[in-house]
């Protein structure tokens, strides 16, 4: 199954709750996913309801035996893999050659959680996903435009720019979404409303899509996860 | 020592104490518990209460009552006694239970032996082999039909046809072998033998698809039609005296005005052309400007408002559209609002020529090449332009683009008998066939709204015609006659309210009847230049449809002439009456049941027809004597009506009739016991044709019941998903289930666990095209997941977006033909005949004042004496 990086466009954008709203998504779809933090912050277990202060992840171990360890089963039955204090242990480089040593499920989706510097496009192949999560507002406005609206741009295959935390009601933010319809190529058909169960949700150590069944947030999940699933089909 | 003395209390009063001497204290005090508890429970009389155990003292002479189940009992002598009441107990009970007893022991019940049971159950059993049959049957023919008819079209046929002799040959040759059909007189055996051929080919043919087998079905409708009406001017009309021959030839006259109506309506929907919107061409530059008008004289504004509004927001360029209100009533409020979002804004200072007038006064001013019209309360969808004006470009000679005219709210039928969205209304047969059917013969009608006319055109025929109240028709007929073509696009594409009383629906019905009428004289579509036979027909047969007060109030009491003055109308023998009418009526039921289906379900037509026959008369008469006479009404809409109420007036004619045929229904029930027995059998045919009138006009009476209308705003029925924004912050997926311009019902897609408090405000978002804006709304009501929210009040900008994403949607309207089923007879006749009770019924409850306790003491007596009557124990009714 392909990779699905899920990157910032700024910092706090929300990426590490779309991370793990779709891994908990694609779960509750009845498919297994793999969640792997890659952002130093260490802070995607909060999400998962992981000892605190959480002392494994794979920043830390040294070879893929031990890296096999750093796994955590979380009782939705999600794989995460939580990035650690950084020691003196491996890259991403070579967590990524150690992945693919290692025995994983089969058909699970790899989640990653990238921080905004992650040189994404340099780990991702041709079939995998770039999630690039933005919000609405004009400093995305800006970086997205410096980086991808010029003429002469080619479209990178698999790189989509996800609105989030979408609020109708704010007037900059329908006039930027409206602008962002027309003219980039790259934004997928949907978008994660504004939604409070997503800010509330790791207060109680768990994703919105799981404490809020009613909410909005669930069924924008469930159409992001249905969308990546309809894409791989395509594929 | 005393107290053991025969048993007797102490506390007794002395009178008990007496009576215990001689009846043991054990059952007095039984006598005295059972009294009690029948006085304070069932609310007895107290010497009912006292005499009632009494009953039982003789009973235990016969029964061992301890011995028996109470419960069971008791509810075995409800099971056998059902006239008995427990909750209502009198002292006439003794006579129910006497009679009944009496009943019970003298009657033998076996389950389901009863006669009448006996008679249904075999009834039903013969009806659903006949059905079984009919499946079967219309299965072989249909799969038989596919595997023959496989016509595959010829070229070198079709290039004979293209031969203008072959083409007259062949008409020459089908009008001769019709004529011969139609006029060779048959004996009685050889005439049921001819209509049970046709009866045989037609009756599968309702059930194959395609327009072939619809043909077919016309054709043989046509022979056996025009055979009957040759049949009745030849051979039936040596009437007896003077008054059968006015009687006769009034009836001959009603039925050879239905033949023409029918002949000519076959021939306008025999092939509907179902055409499709063209595309425009990609270059926004190469379309046309579009100037937009909304006509308005008296409704007020906020019936203007979400139309305005929506005609802004119509998708086309921005520099090549301009919404103008024309408002005849120059009010200030229109022209500030018309300043405030950006519309044009006209008056006139002589207002004459009506709506006609105020359109060819705006063309003075506006300039575009197109100019589409909306009655102020027809919201357009935004799509409305494109969908329509591709007709245009594809050909110069187009001059005008109708879209159907769709209600949201119900029309005076569908409301005062409860049937909106479940039995297609008045309007649906136009819109839905007729419209399309002349289409097919370039003969589209303008109908005032939802259109788009072409400005050269208009100008070509001196502007909107105005010498008519129904200015519509005539500028499309006058255009017509220059050469222009007219075209129909059954897409709903605008939405309006219907007339909201029937006192109002006459109203618009009568003008449009006098207009016709008016054109006929002014301006006969029969006669003149320009027009091709076809069209003429079509124009006929929309004229025709207007003059049917006349024939419509002969066929309800036609019947009656025999009734009450034992003249033969119909010189002719019984059976050969039987076998020219019967078997003809039927064929054209089924004929018309194909063809008009999902828009129009059999036997409404006559309801329809019956209420408005006798407002129309009178218009239609003078209007054609003297077409200048008689001025446009406007049609009211938007009211409100807070109670129920009876509109005796606007029935009144029905009602009349009604009570005539029910008095010649009774009488000829008389006149059959009593009378001589040779007219039983034209006796007979005579009552059934008035119980079909009195149920027609049992319907024709209901509709004059006006319920109540509390709402300001109609209501609109939906499925458009949303989200309701808490004010928390927490979003909540859900779907707008109606929605109106003051408020909007929702339906959440789970049940709420967050406190949701009535009164908060909060915000509802909805999509429109691939924007999603958010409203400001209360939550008034919840009831499980359901909301009633109202809208806050909003800027202009809101408001337009609002209407965007509701009223109109690209899809608003699309489901509104879909919904209906294709018409079946029984089922439809079944509607009508309820209908028609609940007519019956509204007039004993809506009888006026002075009549009200005659009614009601009435019904009292009626019920009274019912209840004496011995009945089946109610557990063998159910099993």
């Amino acid at each position: 199954m392909p990779h699905v990086f899920v990157i910032g466009s700024k910092g706090g954008t929300g990426t590490s709750s779309v991370a793990a709203n779709l891994a908990r998504s694609i779960r509750l779809n009845g498919e297994t996913s793999v969640l792997i933090e890659l952002c130093p912050q260490n802070q995607l277990g909060v999400h998962f309801a992981l000892p605190w202060p959480n002392v494994q992840g794979w920043a830390q171990c040294e070879s893929f035996v031990d890296l096999a360890k750093q796994f955590y089963r979380t009782d939705s039955d999600i794989l995460l893999l939580p990035y650690g204090q950084m020691a003196n242990g491996i890259t991403p480089d070579t967590l990524f050659t150690h992945l693919k040593q290692i025995e994983l499920p089969e058909n699970a989706w790899f989640i990653f959680d990238c921080p905004k510097t992650f040189p994404v496009f340099e780990f991702a192949s041709r079939k995998d996903f770039i999630i690039e999560v933005s919000t609405c507002d004009p400093i995305c406005h800006s970086i997205l435009y410096q980086k991808y609206a010029y003429k002469n741009y080619k479209p990178i295959q698999g790189h989509y720019i996800l609105v989030n935390k979408y609020n109708a009601q704010s007037q900059i933010e329908a006039e930027i979404f409206c602008v962002w319809q027309n003219e980039l190529n790259q934004l997928c058909p949907l978008f994660i409303h504004f939604d409070e169960a997503i800010k509330e949700a790791p207060g109680y150590q768990n994703q919105a899509v799981q404490t809020h069944p009613g909410n909005t947030c669930r069924a924008d999940f469930a159409k992001l996860s249905s969308w990546l699933a309809s894409k791989v089909s395509q594929q | 020592m005393r107290s053991v003395f025969l048993k007797i209390p102490t506390h007794w009063p002395w009178p008990l104490k007496v009576l215990a001497i001689f009846v043991q204290p054990v059952y007095l005090r039984l006598l005295k518990l059972r009294a009690q508890h029948l006085f304070h429970d069932y609310q007895v009389s107290r010497i009912a209460a006292t005499l009632w155990p009494l009953c039982i003292y003789p009973i235990t002479l016969f029964l061992k009552l301890d011995s028996i189940n109470k419960s069971q009992l008791k509810q075995n002598f409800y099971t056998f006694f059902p006239q008995v009441k427990p909750s209502r107990l009198s002292a006439f009970d003794l006579v129910r239970i006497t009679i009944q007893a009496v009943f019970l022991a003298v009657w033998r019940f076996r389950r389901n032996q009863s006669l009448l049971a006996i008679l249904r159950h075999q009834l039903r059993s013969i009806w659903v082999s006949l059905k079984l049959w009919d499946r079967s049957f219309n299965h072989k023919i249909k799969n038989n039909w596919n595997r023959i008819f496989q016509i595959t079209p010829s070229t070198s046929i079709g290039n004979l046809w293209n031969l203008k002799g072959v083409r007259w040959l062949s008409y020459l040759l089908m009008i001769a072998a019709l004529f011969l059909f139609v006029t060779v007189p048959f004996s009685i055996p050889a005439q049921a033998a001819f209509m049970a051929v046709i009866l045989l080919v037609a009756y599968p043919m309702r059930k194959v698809q395609g327009q072939l087998a619809t043909i077919i079905m016309i054709t043989l409708s046509v022979i056996s039609s025009s055979r009957y009406i040759w049949w009745r001017f030849t051979e039936t009309i040596y009437w007896q005296d003077w008054l059968a021959s006015i009687l006769g030839s009034a009836l001959l006259l009603a039925e050879s005005y239905a033949w023409l109506v029918l002949i000519l309506g076959y021939f306008q929907s025999i092939n509907p052309l179902k055409r499709r919107p063209e595309p425009l061409p990609e270059n926004t530059c190469d379309w046309p400007s579009v100037d937009v008008y909304i006509p308005t004289y008296n409704e007020p504004l906020s019936v203007v408002k979400p139309t305005t509004l929506a005609a802004l927001n119509l998708e086309w360029p921005a520099d090549k559209i301009n919404v103008y209100i024309l408002d005849d009533g120059c009010r200030e409020s229109f022209k500030e609002f018309a300043e405030a979002v950006g519309a044009g804004y006209i008056i006139r200072d002589k207002h004459t020529h009506a709506k006609a007038g105020n359109m060819n006064n705006a063309m003075k001013y506006t300039h575009g090449d197109y100019i589409a019209i909306f009655d102020c309360d027809h919201i357009p969808a935004r799509s409305f332009l494109q969908l329509t004006m591709g007709q245009f470009l594809k050909d110069k000679k187009v001059c005008m683009v109708q879209t159907p005219h769709h209600f949201f709210s119900a029309d005076p039928f569908e409301k005062n008998l409860k049937n909106h969205s479940k039995i297609p209304n008045e309007n649906m047969l136009f819109y839905g066939l007729i419209q399309d059917g002349n289409d097919m013969w370039n003969a589209t009608f303008f109908c005032g709204s939802c259109a788009v006319l072409k400005r050269s055109a208009l100008e070509d025929i001196g502007g909107f015609a105005f010498d008519t109240v129904t200015e519509d028709a005539h500028t499309a007929l006058r255009m017509q006659r220059r050469g222009y073509k007219t075209a129909y696009i059954n897409i709903p594409q605008a939405a309006g309210l219907a007339t909201d009383s029937l006192s109002a629906h006459v109203g618009q019905r009568i003008r449009w009847a006098r207009g016709m009428a008016q054109i006929f004289r002014i301006d006969n579509p029969l006669l003149g230049q320009g027009l091709n036979w076809r069209q003429r027909a079509c124009y006929l047969n929309a004229m025709m449809h207007f003059l049917s007060g006349i024939p419509r109030l002969i066929f309800l009491t036609a019947p009656l002439a025999l009734i009450f003055f034992n003249s033969f109308i119909i010189h002719a023998e019984f059976l050969a009456i039987m076998l020219y009418v019967i078997p003809t009526l039927l064929q054209i039921k089924i004929t018309n049941s194909r063809i008009q289906g999902k828009y129009r379900y059999s036997f409404w037509g006559e309801v329809y027809e019956s209420v408005l026959a006798w407002y129309i008369l009178k218009p239609t008469t003078i209007a054609l004597i003297n077409p200048n006479k008689g001025k446009f009404n406007v049609t009211e809409k938007g009211g409100l009506n807070e109670q129920d109420f009876y509109d005796w007036n606007i029935s009144a004619p029905c009602l009349v009739l009604f009570f005539i045929n029910a008095f010649g229904f009774i009488y000829a029930c008389i006149r059959l016991i009593f009378g001589s027995p040779e007219y039983v059998a034209v006796l007979l045919i005579s009552m059934a044709w008035t119980f079909y009138n009195l149920i027609v006009l049992g319907a024709a009476i209901a509709v004059a019941a006006e319920a109540k209308q509390v709402r300001v705003s109609h209501r609109v029925q939906s499925n458009i998903p949303a989200h309701l924004k808490l004010n928390s912050g927490h979003l909540l997926p859900c779907v707008v289930t109606d929605y109106s311009d003051k408020g909007m019902g929702i339906r959440l897609n789970q049940p709420p666990y967050i406190n949701i408090n009535m009164q908060d405000s909060a915000t509802i978002l909805l999509t429109h095209g691939t924007q999603e804006t958010g409203f400001p709304v209360k939550m008034i009501t919840a009831r499980g997941n359901h909301l009633g929210l109202l809208l806050q009040p909003m800027s202009t900008e809101q408001q337009m977006k609002y209407i965007l994403a509701t009223f109109s949607r690209v899809d608003a309207w699309l489901d509104w033909q879909k919904n209906f089923q294709q018409d079946k007879p029984s089922f439809s006749f079944r509607q009508v005949r309820k209908a028609s009770w609940v007519g019956v019924q509204n007039i004993l409850l809506h009888a006026p004042k002075p009549l009200q306790p005659i009614v009601e003491q009435m019904t009292k007596a009626a019920l009274f004496i019912y209840s004496f009557l011995p009945r089946r124990p109610t557990s063998y009714e159910n099993t």
